[in-house]
């Protein structure tokens, strides 16, 4: 006889009572989330432990590895609870914005968060590490910019530069232009790799650009084999509709202002 | 149902898929999985909701999964394998016994086969549960377990053998 139908037979008699279990489950469910919702509003405050103390772009391979130990930190907020009110954007937003987008599309833990905002543009970045696989958290980060940074339309790939490959660029049915590609510079060493997603908005005089990396400042030239976002989530993470320059949703401002675990890359913001 | 017959039910359903479909589609097969894992069928109910509900709550990135019934399958095999998971009674119960129909084969036969997996090691019985019940491919019960393909087929072999001792008439599987 076969281990299958050994299987099979063991457990020919377990019924679930469907509509219970969907009735429950849904309810646990929705404790999942509003815990993580009422964690980000109190500030992520298992993230505690993870201060990060340099800027990722400028003091790449310092610091402590052992800040690589990602934490649970439920820092992102459900897109489903998004009011449609804006605020001006600030760094500390910026990385909540981007946390909560990762957050959409990948299993993982946070740790590490920068952001900048200033007149015209912000960045964000973060250390993403996801539950599958194996290797050191991957950094993850976001510029909005004004669109003339973009360059002029069309926007192809043709001005790309010789290190980035792979590249891909589309319109979309709103007008956005979206731009795909890897980038094997090694900025952070050897091996270092890094995904990006350009989505180029005339309307809202926008070029947003998300990246994901395959390892970190701190890893100690630890990489992982791929980057920890693929194109796709990056996608999914670029075309978000509440990206812009200089706005963004009232809940990412609100828990930005209580995140931890936060280091301001510009001057005028702690 | 099968895995396959599973899968393609979520497909059909799949531009509307809410959370009760998959739940209705997927549950008896989430749930008879949760049991040959577990061994025990109130942890297997507390599993199974456990999977739902981290599926609920991530619920859109579950249904823009390619495949929403796999995904579930692996957030429970997560749960299953991690120690971190809580042990908690469940909301309700989930068995319904009443509408169970009369089961095939021999009853003592099917309790010494959960008593025999429920020997092995968590990951082991997880690999033979995956490869054998759901008949998944070497590589994905490997990425699901977090094992090399390698290190997955050694586990197989070492817990088939295991098995062996208590049915000798196990074949083997093409």
């Amino acid at each position: 006889m076969l281990l299958h139908d050994h299987l099979d037979d063991a457990v020919a008699d377990v019924f679930p009572d469907l509509p219970a279990l969907a009735e429950s489950s849904r309810r646990r469910g929705l404790a999942i989330r509003r815990r993580r919702q009422a964690l980000a509003t109190v500030g992520a405050t298992a993230a505690a432990a993870v201060l990060a103390v340099g800027v990722y772009t400028l003091a790449p391979g310092g610091g402590d590895p052992a800040r690589d130990v990602a934490t649970d930190a439920p820092v992102s907020v459900d897109a489903g609870s998004l009011s449609g009110q804006t605020a001006p954007i600030t760094g500390r937003s910026a990385a909540v914005a981007l946390a909560s987008a990762v957050d959409e599309v990948a299993d993982g833990s946070f740790s590490g968060f920068q952001g900048a905002a200033q007149e015209h543009e912000a960045f964000a970045a973060l250390r993403f590490l996801p539950e599958s696989g194996s290797g050191p958290a991957g950094v993850v980060m976001v510029n909005v910019q004004p669109l003339g940074m973009a360059g002029e339309a069309p926007y192809t790939c043709a001005e790309q530069g010789a290190s980035l490959t792979d590249c891909r660029a589309w319109e979309l049915a709103n007008g956005d232009t979206v731009r795909t590609y890897r980038d094997e510079d090694t900025e952070m060493g050897e091996g270092s790799e890094r995904v990006a997603v350009e989505v180029i908005s005339p309307d809202r005089r926008l070029r947003l650009v998300v990246g994901a990396m395959n390892t970190n400042p701190y890893a100690e030239g630890a990489m992982r084999a791929v980057p920890v976002l693929t194109t796709d989530q990056l996608v999914e993470i670029a075309t978000q509709p509440w990206w812009s320059r200089t706005e963004l949703p009232t809940e990412f401002v609100a828990a930005g202002r209580q995140l931890e675990d936060y280091t301001s890359a510009s001057a005028d913001e702690s | 149902m099968t895995d396959l017959l599973a899968d393609e039910a979520v497909a059909v359903v799949r531009r509307t898929l809410t959370f009760e479909e998959l739940v209705h589609t997927t549950g008896e097969r989430m749930l008879r999985t949760a049991v040959l894992l577990t061994g025990d069928r109130q942890a297997a109910e507390d599993l199974v909701q456990s999977a739902y509900a981290q599926a609920f709550a991530r619920w859109r990135l579950v249904s823009r999964a390619n495949n929403p019934a796999a995904y579930t399958r692996a957030i429970l095999t997560r749960l299953f394998l991690s120690d971190r998971r809580r042990k908690r009674v469940p909301e309700l119960p989930l068995l319904d016994g009443t509408d169970a129909s009369a089961p095939q084969g021999n009853p003592a036969l099917r309790v010494s086969l959960l008593e025999a997996l429920s020997t092995l090691p968590p990951r082991d019985r997880a690999v033979l549960v995956l490869r054998y019940f759901h008949d998944l491919p070497v590589a994905e019960v490997a990425a699901q377990t977090g094992l090399s393909e390698s290190a997955c087929r050694t586990r197989s072999s070492r817990a088939l053998a295991r098995l062996r001792t208590s049915f000798p008439d196990l074949a083997d599987e093409s």
